[in-house]
């Protein structure tokens, strides 16, 4: 009996990690990706469109459009830039929906809902299956700094050396000279979030994920990774900084772009 | 919801207006949501669901088609600090110009009011997975509080139950209208007939009128598996005054197949139809009221669609075919037949998103025993400061005609703002 047991837990544990797996394409059985089909053309369709283009009958009426998943390309992820999201970075976007857009908050669903959708999403973009996708590669946070004044002053400096002004703005309100020219990579239009405002910051409630929105980007966005161009304290000091801008209890010498220079 | 025109209040109500339309402008922030109720429990803005404050897209009408829940979703009992202590509220005041011309006389006459739905307070929230409240009070402060709305819930799945005071679900549950009424949907015959001090039902006005609440019980639902989502109600209601059901009482019946067309735009068909009974009464020499003795049968019948453009959606057109039939009411020389024939064809023009809309429509109806017919044209704007302040102008022109008794043309410019938080 116990044998059986263990046996049992191996597998189904085997199982789990198999398809919990950023290395390899995850395939869905027919039923879960059937109740997530029926899941998606009752409720996501409206917005996403039945294909899956971004095209639902909302998306006119949107100031913040509907994700296109045909392209593979998704905004919140732990991922490099240009990489698909892991299943876990889908779950987390429905589960938690994403605040001052029109897409809501789905927490009332359970996590087998959630999973056929997140697998059935996933076949509209030939990438989730192409093996040369993967292994899909996470961020790494380095050393976290903390949130102190020092900090936040040197995030300051970060801010205005990567010319993050041009589409934030000096005070971060998102309005940048870029900013009114912006457009994604479907051509619509597209506003610098205002970083004083927590209400129009996705995915930043900690230092940490703002630092995660600089290491991976916001793909299909003109916000671009910063991996490469910033180091890691750069990028925490950064993220303390608009931290302090959401939260209003931040300090900062106010520098300008032509001292930097 | 009901209307409180007040009468000859012109700059006192103009001032209070603009100071409520500034402190709208300035107080609020642009993180303000829209619907408060639904859109601070699911996190979400008014354009979740609505096209704009009332319209209900897509998303809205299957949110509201579920029981005001997302579909297959299971929410949990709320601990008390979840539940909500502090009310969710709406004002909407509006200034009305109204020039009205008698035909006949060439009598002209100009009023200017203002007018107030109000403050809405508004409550809605979940006794675990299947059962839920909803509920809207009406603060007034001339004509104090009333309950707009307050039912029950029952959820289990495609089918739904309700109890208690509410807006039974058509086709059209609400539109962009501001100042006037959807002549047809809105006919009332005793309104009509009551000219006469004849054949009126109890209390009054009672009838079922399609835009205000009415006390109910009702199994509803949406079933998306056929085609691209079919919508139900079946009700057993006694009319918006809730009188006894020994004098009143309506079945009604509801539904509307919607599918995705074109391009991920739907068209949504669909009818309703409700047939009862009303026992008529008549005003004594006391003032009281007295059954006459006779009854009402009373029907009506809808047929209508709504459909958006395939090519950018911005173009939303819907109309209804109506008739309301009365089988016995006086009609000012004797009980009898009553029908009335009306429709009304709509469009809504989204011109900036989340911002910007306009809107038109045209209503007719004619009442052949009367020899009435009333036509009115109505085209209006709207914009949004953020999702839940907005202004809005409408023109209204409208022409009820009864020869040689009324031709008497209404012009009205109505200018509104909306607030909630």
């Amino acid at each position: 009996m116990l044998a059986v047991a263990v046996i049992t837990v191996s597998l189904f544990s085997l199982g789990w990690i198999l398809l919990g797996s950023n290395d390899i394409p995850v395939k869905a059985d027919p039923a879960t990706l059937a109740k997530g089909k029926a899941l998606y053309d009752d409720i996501c369709a409206t917005c996403h469109g039945m294909n899956g283009n971004g095209d639902g009958v909302l998306a006119a009426n949107l100031q913040t459009k509907p994700r296109n998943f045909t392209t593979g390309a998704f905004k919140f992820r732990s991922t490099l830039s240009g990489q698909l999201p892991t299943d876990e970075d889908l779950s987390i976007t429905i589960k938690s929906g994403t605040h001052s857009t029109a897409m809501t908050t789905f927490e009332t669903f359970s996590p087998e809902q959630i999973w056929a959708l997140v697998q059935y999403i996933k076949t509209f973009s030939p990438r989730f299956s192409d093996s040369n996708e993967y292994p899909l590669k996470t961020i790494s946070y380095g050393n976290e700094i903390p949130f102190t004044r020092e900090s936040i002053a040197k995030g300051r400096k970060v801010y205005v050396e990567m010319q993050c002004n041009k589409c934030h703005g000096d005070a971060g309100e998102g309005n940048g000279p870029s900013a009114d020219s912006m457009v994604d990579n479907w051509d619509d239009p597209i506003q610098p979030s205002d970083l004083t405002n927590p209400s129009a910051l996705k995915f930043a409630t900690s230092p940490a994920e703002i630092f995660r929105t600089f290491a991976t980007g916001l793909d299909g966005t003109p916000m671009p990774s910063y991996r490469e161009a910033m180091s890691d304290s750069e990028m925490w000091n950064l993220g303390n900084y608009i931290y302090s801008l959401q939260t209003h209890q931040g300090y900062y010498e106010p520098i300008k772009a032509e001292e930097i220079k | 919801m009901m209307r409180c025109h007040l009468q000859n209040t012109s700059v006192p109500y103009i001032g209070s207006f603009l100071a409520v339309l500034i402190l709208s402008c300035t107080v609020i922030t642009p993180n303000a949501r829209a619907i408060p109720l639904f859109a601070r429990k699911y996190k979400t803005t008014c354009f979740t669901c609505h096209v704009s404050v009332p319209m209900l897209n897509e998303f809205g009408r299957r949110f509201q088609a579920n029981g005001y829940r997302i579909a297959n979703s299971e929410p949990k009992t709320p601990t008390w600090d979840q539940l909500p202590i502090v009310l969710a509220f709406a004002v909407t005041p509006e200034v009305i110009y109204t020039h009205s011309k008698d035909n006949i006389t060439n009598e002209v006459i100009d009023s200017r009011n203002f007018s107030t739905y109000g403050v809405d307070m508004l409550t809605a929230g979940d006794f675990g997975s299947r059962l839920s409240w909803f509920g809207d009070v009406t603060v007034d402060p001339k004509e104090g509080a009333g309950i707009e709305s307050l039912f029950l819930i029952y959820h289990a799945g495609a089918i739904n139950f309700t109890l208690g005071k509410q807006i039974l679900r058509t086709l059209f549950p609400i539109q962009f209208t501001l100042g006037t009424d959807y002549l047809a949907q809105s006919y009332d015959s005793f309104a009509d007939a009551s000219l006469t001090d004849k054949g009126v039902p109890i209390g009054g006005t009672n009838t079922l009128l399609l835009e205000e609440a009415s006390y109910a019980v009702s199994a509803f639902g949406w079933v998306p598996d056929i085609l691209n989502g079919f919508r139900y109600e079946l009700a057993f209601t006694s009319g918006n005054d809730g009188v006894d059901l020994n004098d009143a009482s309506a079945l009604f019946l509801s539904t509307d197949q919607t599918i995705y067309y074109a391009n991920n735009a739907p068209l949504k068909v669909g009818l309703w139809y409700y047939t009862g009974k009303h026992k008529l009464y008549d005003l004594d020499s006391t003032g009281a009221w007295i059954y006459d003795g006779h009854e009402n049968t009373p029907w009506r019948l809808g047929i209508g669609a709504d459909i958006y453009d395939p090519w950018v959606k911005r173009i939303n057109l819907n109309g209804q075919y109506m008739i309301a039939n009365d089988d016995n009411i006086y009609n000012g020389s004797s009980f009898g037949q009553q029908r009335m024939t009306g429709s009304f064809l709509g469009l809504t023009a989204i011109l900036l998103p989340e911002k910007m809309y306009s809107y038109g429509r045209w209503d007719h109806k004619e009442v052949n025993e009367l020899n009435l017919s009333d036509t009115q044209w109505t085209m209006g704007l709207k914009y949004h400061f953020v999702p839940n302040v907005f202004l809005s102008g409408e023109l209204a022109f409208d022409n009820p005609k009864i020869p040689h008794q009324l031709d008497n043309s209404t012009t009205t410019l109505s200018i509104g703002t909306m607030f909630a938080y």
